[in-house]
């Protein structure tokens, strides 16, 4: 779809929103949810609270929408706000840290089956890891390597400046790496990840 | 070593699917939510109708139930409201409407109205489409769609119902069990089944592994502790790649052993131990049952879950899913149990072995988003359980 043209539907569909249409806040909800939802998961990584997160992003959406502007894409509008919500939950889950015995794992054999054990319990370590991570650092190191989003984009939903985004990247990657160095699951990982990205 | 480029680890994360029925609810609240909103948009006429009419109906339920009392009839749990009308009425877009344990959603250009008699709450549909769901209603008035001459009589399920200008009316059920009435002729539709013009016809659902030829060992005399990861012998099968699988292949399968594209799930624990805690005497009756006759035994625990409240009730209803599941092959009976039993217990139905139950039932055939998303559910909640290595390999061969 042209920009003009899907700048143009976000704004009408807000309008209906707005004028009590309760099919335009259904498609809204319905158009955004998956994308909002694969966001906040990559933010957060396997939660059993997502789905009260997700309604919480959805209520502060529809509380909001008097104030969307069209400044910038509805998409963008709702994923700062989606931001905003994981900041919170990451705050406030901050007093209780995962913790994690690293020295008694082995990285497992080669093989299908576990490589596919491998690629999972890889995620838990890399989730495992990133909670010790300031949340700042985390949801921009996230929405970056995880969901794929360009440096200037994250830095437009988490409302800092480029340079302050890039620093959090780098700052997270560089705590990764320190783990990864005391972790060989998770460093095995990482290094798929990468040679398969390449 | 870290990935350098946006979204290197991008497709080394899946994101786990969230279950449908899940997101339907999150939505459900998210839009009342919306309509609660300080300022947000004024809700149509017949909605601010509706505002003053549920106050209305519970002061006149009171005034009723006293003066029942007055006379020493037992009270009704449903107050009569006879020539109280909510006109329905939406030309464009779809509406919701909340009544009496009952959501109601409005499809475009639909015309209906809203009723409570003696009969109990009764939607008639002029033309259009309405989409209902209903909780069960044990204790609430009954729930009725009438389109033209034909009734649709609701005891806990989700359907809709839709009426053409020229009259033609069509009734499809999602869930649970109704009844359509046209004139004299009665017919009882289930989850997936469709009505039109007298005729029923099956939507295409998963399909039906038949488990009436060989129970296996009664799992109640067994250890309750769970089995982690190793099969039990004659524990349900899972076409890991082999979407459909006809009801015969079943003995085909027992002769021949399992094919190697097939993934055997452990059982969930069986509830029998359980009534031994709760020393009931009649769920004790009801489990001894289950060997002769497990239809019965169903149907009992079913009746038991009806009149009983608490932890006996969701037993009772956990182990009707279990009988139907394992006992009689009735997969779409077992899932209708382990619905009810969610919906009634929904603290106790996130219990371990009630989400494995859950899990085996829906990916007992196609490895669909369904049975994903409840592998993942279990997963979410119990990353470390008995079943995980189990509900771990489903998303694995699913992926």
């Amino acid at each position: 779809m042209a920009p003009h043209a899907a700048y143009l539907e976000d704004v009408l569909l807000v309008d209906r929103c707005l004028g009590g249409e309760e099919a335009a806040a259904r498609e809204l909800f319905r158009r955004q949810q998956p994308r909002i939802h694969a966001a906040l998961y990559r933010i957060l990584g396997s939660n059993r609270d997502m789905d009260d997160l997700l309604q919480d992003t959805f209520i502060q959406v529809f509380r909001s929408l008097g104030g969307y502007r069209g400044e910038a894409r509805l998409s963008t509008w709702i994923d700062r706000i989606a931001v905003r919500v994981a900041y919170r939950y990451l705050s406030q889950k901050r007093a209780a840290p995962l913790t994690v015995e690293w020295s008694e794992v082995h990285a497992p054999a080669e093989g299908g089956g576990d490589r596919r054990a491998l690629a999972r319990e890889g995620v838990r370590r890399l989730y495992a890891a990133l909670a010790d991570l300031p949340a700042a650092g985390r949801i921009a190191f996230t929405l970056h390597a995880v969901d794929g989003r360009p440096v200037a984009e994250v830095a437009t939903i988490v409302e800092a400046s480029v340079t302050a985004t890039k620093l959090r990247i780098w700052r997270a990657r560089r705590a990764l790496d320190r783990k990864a160095a005391r972790d060989p699951v998770l460093a095995l990982f990482l290094e798929r990840a990468t040679e398969e990205s390449r | 070593m870290s990935p350098r480029d946006p979204g290197g680890l991008r497709d080394h994360v899946p994101v786990e699917p969230l279950e449908t029925e899940l997101v339907d609810r999150i939505e459900r609240r998210v839009l009342i939510a919306y309509e609660g909103v300080e300022g947000a948009p004024a809700r149509p006429g017949w909605l601010a109708a509706a505002r003053w009419l549920m106050p209305a109906v519970a002061v006149a339920g009171v005034a009723l139930a006293i003066a029942l009392n007055l006379r020493g009839a037992a009270a009704p749990e449903r107050p009569p409201m006879a020539g109280d009308v909510v006109e329905l009425r939406h030309a464009d877009g779809t509406s919701t409407y909340e009544l009496d344990g009952a959501v109601i959603r409005l499809g475009d250009g639909t015309d209906a109205r809203v009723r409570r008699d003696q009969r109990g709450v009764i939607v008639e549909l002029d033309v259009g489409r309405v989409d209902c769901e209903v909780e069960p209603r044990p204790a609430r008035a009954p729930f009725l769609v009438r389109a033209g001459q034909v009734e649709v009589v609701v005891v806990g399920t989700a359907f809709g119902v839709e009426r053409d200008a020229g009259g033609a009316v069509r009734v499809d059920v999602t869930r649970g069990v109704v009844r359509v009435r046209d004139g004299t002729a009665e017919r009882e539709l289930l989850a997936g089944q469709r009505w039109s013009d007298g005729q029923v016809e099956t939507a295409s659902v998963g399909r039906i592994v038949p488990r009436t030829a060989d129970p296996g060992p009664d799992p109640r005399a067994a250890a309750v502790a769970p089995q982690a990861s190793s099969a039990v012998p004659d524990a349900p099968v899972l076409a890991a790649r082999s979407p459909v699988r006809p009801p015969d292949a079943t003995a085909r399968r027992a002769a021949a052993g399992a094919a190697e594209d097939e993934v055997a799930l452990p059982r969930p624990s069986s509830p029998g131990t359980a009534f031994a805690d709760l020393r009931d005497a009649e769920l004790a009756a009801i489990l001894a049952l289950e060997a002769s006759d497990p239809l019965e035994a169903a149907r009992r625990y079913r009746a038991y879950s009806r009149t009983h409240d608490g932890t006996p009730a969701a037993r009772a209803l956990y182990s009707e899913t279990y009988v139907r599941y394992y006992r009689l092959g009735d997969r779409p009976g077992a899932l209708r149990a382990m619905q009810l039993y969610e919906r009634r217990f929904p603290t106790d139905s996130r219990s371990e072995s009630a989400l494995w139950l859950r899990v085996t039932i829906l990916c007992d055939g196609e490895l669909d988003r369904a049975c994903r998303a409840s592998a993942h559910t279990y997963v979410r909640q119990f990353p470390t359980g008995a079943w995980a290595d189990a509900a771990n390999r489903i998303i694995d061969e699913s992926m």
